[in-house]
């Protein structure tokens, strides 16, 4: 047994040397050296004899091998922790490079000491110059590479919901002014709604402009909605279909038409895309964060509870991947409904709903540095702020907002909190912004609840604070006090919100 | 399990003549032995109508049994046969027609009391699924079967014989509610008394009201769960009571293998499920398992595969196993928590509700099993099937004992399946470890992600399978009421022969690689947790010499790396004791070496500790730089050494220590404080002292403390452990002040502190009360907060004004 021949055998196998079922053994690397080398020479080695190979590759290239023990008792029931395999390239070259002279240590000096711990090596790298040595260098880049790798796990849970998510129709606005100018010529309208063209005036229109037939069966149009009061030249509504005084607004508002067979068709091309993909959601390629049941699982109803969220038990709930609170903060304005002090806000329990999961809390004005106050307090590190660029009906950025002191709120902020270290999340499949268009007051986009559902899971439990009635989702639990009653499924939340009612002064405070 | 009709007659064939073949008297142990297992593979559906009474009249198989001499155990092959031929109506003749004449030659009753009183379903539902019948009998032994026959069982058959089935059955129901607490009644009745239950269900008036309301519960809840065994039309009654979801739907997809699954998905899905609150889904999963048995593995991978699970059926029933081992450990350590603290618990009720925090589980599972074998999920909803309706209140009756023995029974049968499971894929030469590169681009990363692969198959065996094993071996050692009683020490056996059977299929099935990886994993464990350690070594005895043939052993002697990697974790851990002897003797050849008596000072074991340097350097950083900020002294502390400079000292009566009544400043150096210069120091025992502990335990050693004058530019300690070697070196022995315990009481219980002595070294920035002393001891004084605060000082009084007065109260 040579010091050539160890040293061959530990560059050729150096990676499964260290993994599972040797997982570095000294005595189980001698049997597998054994098991590699068949002749007369290998036949007569000993352990002792292997060993002391080693202890020369140690001696001679400082560094190459790393192993579990101390020094002096280094083979008895000792493990090898890390090759390094540039260094030992490095020795073997140097002894063929001598031909059958004996390699010294003073023949292989590398110019570095590497022992001691994984972190200790790869700190000593980090702190080299980068042209000092060559085999650290490429220890160095391989470090690099794996830092700057993106891991397939993003790829994958993108892809995925490519496959599986449910697909929404979506149909595209005509732009075209002389489309908008004729419609508003032959479309009929009544009390705010759009009657059905006259066909005669459909064939005029026809003859008039030829490309409108085609562009009504693929486009949806705005129609000015021109009332005996609407002063054309004063312009658009700001306010648009949002308008509190459409009776009586000198602005111009408008009415969407979309032909009913536009609407069939995009419908029935929704469901088929949609059935494509259901049929694809039971073939688990990958399934990072999805539970055992994912395909077989019925979404649950959606279930709120109307009450009091100052007053009422949060335990009853139980634990949550995902909340949105909406709080009416006070942001010292003159608003719709009625707004909570920041002592309540503050003293809500939150910190009970999750042991790690993800917050959403929906801030503005004043509220937004509060807010990350807030979420800090019930033990959240602020992520991210989301920000929902409002849109109007014609699908154009809001100019007029109905709040902001000083300049008009085009957008809300959404600030993302996370709690633990929750690694089932699916990273990186949705941006920081929602576009999307306004509704009533202080209703938010729906497309907030499918950029947490795909982050969370589809069965994952989710939660929503200060929800109303439009807030209401199957596989979501809202709570608020505009909502119509209590609604529960899950029977172990049933059973504590009754325990929770039994209590006198519990129910006391709650009604 | 569906069988050919070929097969069925077969079967009964065989079994009609074996009972003929014992009622010519022709009685060996073998035949004995084969009938029960046989007998083992009948059920219900089987035999209908098969058997006509008048084929067994005048059959008498006991009697020969009984007077045959030389066999071994008797009355345990008696107790099984009539536990066979009585929960098959068919069979039951074979009683009915001979009990007058075989009843005298039985042993005479002990006339103890039972504490074991099985029904016919329990015994049989342990032969079912565990085909080694010759191992059971003397176990049964063991638990006294003969005297349940006496006493309990044949009582019955004779009062049954000789009123008549109906006569009997509504005596039973009118005069003896005691029925629905005793198995054994419930199970003859359930047994015996078909038309009367059905018949008593159908009366509208009486099936709703007590006895029979209660009685008929009780029944559904045992009956439901022997399915193979209970006649089909009355164990649909006992179904559709229980389990029924009110929809036709809904009760047929319960049939379906679709919902078994279902709810082994359900159970991996809630990790966290308390499953004392779900009777229900505890009964479906009993239900569950026991019909998968039945289920061929083609048919179970088809079924898995269509439903999506992101599992395969492996890893549900070992995550089922895993989950329901936790759950089971768990509840141990609670019971045994609770009967430990009762009393202290009355007492202590009021003031401390979280008594159970301070206490440490004696048994425990190694943290990483969880995140190894769960995989990490949010929070899910809970499927409403399981819980899809309020009748859940029927099955909340269960008690907790109750569902103990369900998920006894439950982990059991889930070591069946895969046990079946591992034997099946064998059969048909499906290896689980094959790894199919064909098609793709090999590179070196393939054979990693191979053994990578190969490793979390083995895991994923081995993590659920160790965890069986120790709750076996807290079952076996602990002596709380859920574990307690001869019944769950029979189930143990049972779970403990189960486990093992699992580990010997993964030999079988995986051969040398199987055994490495258990060798592997039990070195693992063992580092983490020596309990485990015992476990291992139990497991390997077991498996390597129970039998002269072992597979184990075979194994490892074809394998030099096997061969290593056992070698090393017996040398490791050889403390000299027998456990090891067969390894050295039997395996290595060599004789067991013999134990050397070392001898290891506390500062050498402390030593050994983690980052122990590292830890005692953070400690005394913390609680060096908290006086920095609150008190005017400074403390320069260098290599582990402390020194506290006073200068222009303020009094601050806020966090000066509590009142002492009648005790002023004039504190005369106790005997106990002075002796702590003149004893001999526990640290004259330690040899080796790390830095900066053994430079700071010496310097303590040198204070002089004589007076008061001394005792105001006292040393003050800088790290925690000045308290414990205050309090251990006023210990008269002079033993070492390691006293570990005395960290908890010393540091969260208030009380005065004692000036005498203890103030010396206590530590002066602690928040605690008793832990503030002022640096200067002759101005401590009472501010009088404790009596205006109620006690409550370690609240800043911050209504009251700074008095001058108090604060040079001791400076004039």
């Amino acid at each position: 047994m040579s010091t050539e021949q160890v040293l061959r055998f530990l560059i050729t196998n150096h990676e499964n040397l260290l993994l599972a079922p040797l997982y570095g053994d000294l005595r189980s690397i001698f049997c597998v050296y054994l098991s590699c080398f068949q002749d007369d020479d290998i036949l007569a080695a000993t352990f002792q004899l292997f060993s002391k190979a080693l202890q020369d590759i140690c001696d001679i290239a400082d560094g190459s091998l790393a192993l579990n023990s101390q020094a002096g008792e280094m083979y008895q029931n000792s493990r090898v922790e890390f090759i390094d395999v540039s260094l030992l390239k490095l020795m073997h070259e140097k002894i063929n490079s001598l031909g059958g002279e004996r390699i010294k240590r003073r023949d292989f000096d590398t110019g570095h000491h590497l022992t001691g711990s994984h972190l200790e090596r790869m700190l000593c790298i980090l702190n080299q110059d980068a042209n000092e040595n060559k085999s650290e260098n490429i220890l160095l880049r391989k470090l690099q590479k794996l830092l700057s790798t993106c891991p397939g796990s993003i790829q994958l849970a993108k892809e995925r919901e490519q496959h599986i998510s449910k697909t929404v129709g979506y149909i595209p606005i005509c732009t075209n002014e002389k489309h908008k100018a004729l419609l508003a010529t032959i479309v009929p309208t009544s009390a705010h709604e759009l009657g059905s063209i006259p066909g005669f005036k459909l064939s005029q229109a026809k003859v008039n402009c030829p490309g409108l037939i085609d562009c009504l069966q693929r486009k949806k149009h705005f129609i000015p909605n021109i009332k005996p009061h609407t002063d054309i030249s004063l312009g658009d509504c700001s306010y648009l279909d949002t308008c509190h005084k459409l009776n009586s607004c000198r602005y111009t508002h408008y009415l969407q038409y979309i032909p009913e067979n536009l609407c069939k068709t995009i419908s029935a091309e929704t469901k088929l895309a949609n059935k494509l993909n259901e049929n694809q959601k039971n073939y688990p390629f990958y399934t990072h964060g999805n539970c055992c049941s994912n395909f077989v699982k019925q979404d649950l109803p959606e279930q709120w509870i109307q009450c009091d969220v100052r007053k009422f038990d949060f335990t009853v709930l139980g634990k949550f991947s995902a909340v949105i609170a909406d709080p009416a903060w006070n942001i010292h304005m003159n608003l719709p409904y009625g707004t909570c002090n920041d002592n309540e806000l503050l003293e809500l329990p939150f910190e009970t709903l999750q042991d790690e999961g993800i917050l959403f809390l929906w801030v503005t004005g004043r509220a937004i540095e509060m807010g990350k106050e807030f979420l800090t307090k019930w033990g959240y590190i602020v992520l991210h702020e989301i920000s929902w660029v409002k849109t109007n009906q014609l699908s154009r950025t809001i100019v007029t907002g109905r709040t902001g002191h000083w300049l008009n709120h085009s957008k809300e902020h959404l600030l993302v909190g996370l709690k633990g270290n929750p690694i089932w999340l699916n990273r990186k499949i949705d941006t920081d912004i929602i576009v999307s268009a306004t509704r009533e007051t202080s209703r938010k986009p729906d497309e907030l609840y499918g950029l947490i559902e795909r982050l969370v899971g589809p069965h994952a439990r989710k939660l929503e604070f200060f929800g109303r009635h439009h807030n209401l989702r199957p596989g979501w639990f809202t709570i608020g006090n505009q909502l119509p009653g209590v609604c529960i499924h899950e029977l172990d939340v049933k059973k504590r919100y009754e325990q929770f009612l039994a209590k006198p002064e519990r129910a006391h405070k709650h009604s | 399990m569906e069988v050919s009709p070929q097969t069925n007659d077969a079967l009964i064939d065989s079994i009609m003549g074996s009972f003929e073949t014992l009622h010519r008297g022709h009685v060996n142990a073998k035949l004995l032995l084969l009938l029960i297992e046989t007998l083992g593979h009948l059920n219900a559906k089987m035999l209908k109508g098969r058997f006509q009474s008048s084929e067994l009249k005048g059959f008498d198989i006991f009697s020969p049994i009984l007077k045959c001499n030389g066999l071994e155990n008797k009355d345990e092959i008696v107790g099984v046969l009539v536990a066979y031929c009585s929960v098959y109506a068919e069979l039951q003749p074979l009683i009915t027609g001979s009990v007058a004449t075989w009843v005298p030659l039985l042993r005479s009753a002990n006339h103890e009391i039972l504490y074991f009183r099985p029904g016919f379903y329990t015994i049989v539902s342990l032969f079912g699924k565990n085909a080694k019948v010759s191992e059971i009998i003397p176990k049964l032994l063991k638990f006294n079967l003969g005297d349940v026959v006496r006493q309990l069982w044949i009582p019955q058959w004779i009062s049954f014989v000789n009123n008549g089935k109906g006569g009997y059955g509504r005596k039973l129901i009118e005069s003896d509610l005691n029925i629905a607490l005793n198995e054994g009644k419930m199970d003859f009745f359930i047994a015996t008394m078909k038309s009367t239950i059905i018949e008593e269900r159908n009366v509208t008036d009486r099936s709703s009201s007590p006895p029979f309301s209660f009685l008929f519960h009780k029944l559904s809840q045992r009956g439901i769960l022997f399915s193979r065994w209970v006649d089909k039309g009355l164990y649909q009654e006992f179904s559709t009571y229980l389990l029924s979801s009110g929809s036709k739907k809904r009760d047929q997809e319960m049939d379906s293998l679709n919902f078994q699954l279902e709810i082994l998905m359900e159970v991996v899905d809630h990790p966290e499920t308390n499953y004392f609150e779900e009777p229900k889904l505890v009964t479906f999963l009993y239900l569950s398992l026991d019909k998968i048995y039945d289920i061929p593995c083609n048919q179970l991978h088809l079924t898995l595969g269509a439903l999506g699970s992101t599992q395969s059926l492996f890893a549900l029933l070992n995550m089922v196993q895993y989950l329901l081992s936790k759950f089971l450990i768990d509840t141990g350590n609670i019971c045994e928590l609770l009967q430990g603290t009762q009393i202290e618990m009355q007492l202590t009720k009021e003031k401390n509700q979280k008594w159970y925090k301070s206490k440490n589980n004696s048994t425990k599972l190694p943290s990483w099993f969880h995140s190894s074998i769960l995989t990490h999920n949010p929070p899910i909803t809970k499927s409403l099937f399981v819980y899809d309706k309020d009748d859940w209140l029927k099955i909340e009756s269960t008690s907790t004992s109750q569902i103990v023995e369900l998920l006894f029974a439950c982990l059991i049968n889930s070591l069946l399946i895969s046990a079946k499971l591992l034997k099946e894929y064998r059969k048909i030469k499906l290896d689980p470890l094959a790894f199919d590169i064909s098609g793709i681009e090999v590179n070196e990363n393939t054979f990693k992600i191979e053994y990578l692969i190969k490793e979390q198959y083995m895991d994923l065996h081995l993590i659920s399978l160790f965890s069986s094993l120790v709750l076996s071996e807290q079952i076996s050692s602990c002596t709380n009421q859920f574990y307690e009683g001869k019944k769950n020490a029979l189930s143990n056996d049972i779970l403990f022969s189960s486990t093992m059977n699992v580990f010997k299929e993964l030999l079988e099935s995986h051969g040398t690689i199987g055994l490495h990886h258990l060798i592997n994993f039990a070195a693992r464990m063992s580092e983490d947790d020596l309990t485990i350690k015992s476990i291992s070594l139990k497991l390997l005895n077991a498996l390597l010499f129970d039998n002269d043939d072992s597979l184990a052993r075979n194994l490892l002697q074809k394998n030099a790396i096997v061969y290593q990697a056992l070698h090393r974790f017996i040398v490791i851990w050889d403390d000299g004791s027998e456990i090891f002897r067969p390894f050295h003797e039997r395996l290595f050849h060599t004789e067991q070496p013999q134990p050397k008596a070392t001898s290891v000072t506390i500062s050498a074991l402390l030593e050994l500790l983690p980052n122990y340097e590292s830890m005692l350097q953070i400690i005394s950083e913390q609680r060096v730089q908290k006086p920095a900020n609150r008190a005017q002294t400074q403390c320069h502390r260098e290599k582990g050494q402390c020194v506290l400079q006073t200068s222009g000292y303020k009094f601050n009566p806020y966090s000066a220590p509590s009142f002492v009544p009648a005790k002023k400043t004039t504190i005369e150096p106790s005997k106990e404080t002075s002796s702590l210069t003149e004893q001999p120091s526990p640290q004259a025992l330690i040899k080796r002292s790390p830095e900066p502990w053994a430079n700071y335990r010496r310097d303590i050693t040198k204070v002089p403390v004589s007076s008061n004058q001394d005792r105001q530019s006292m040393f003050r300690p800088s790290i925690d452990y000045s308290t414990y070697t205050s309090a251990g070196s006023r210990t008269e022995q002079g033993q070492s002040s390691f006293a570990f315990s005395n960290i908890s009481s010393q540091i969260s219980v208030p009380k005065t502190p004692d000036m005498s002595s203890s103030t010396m070294f206590s530590n002066p920035w602690e928040e605690s009360p008793s832990m503030h002393s002022t640096p200067n001891i002759s101005k401590i004084v009472n501010t009088g907060k404790n009596y205006i605060l109620g006690g409550h000082n370690r609240m800043k009084n911050n209504s009251r004004a700074q008095s001058i007065h108090i604060d040079d109260f001791e400076q004039t």
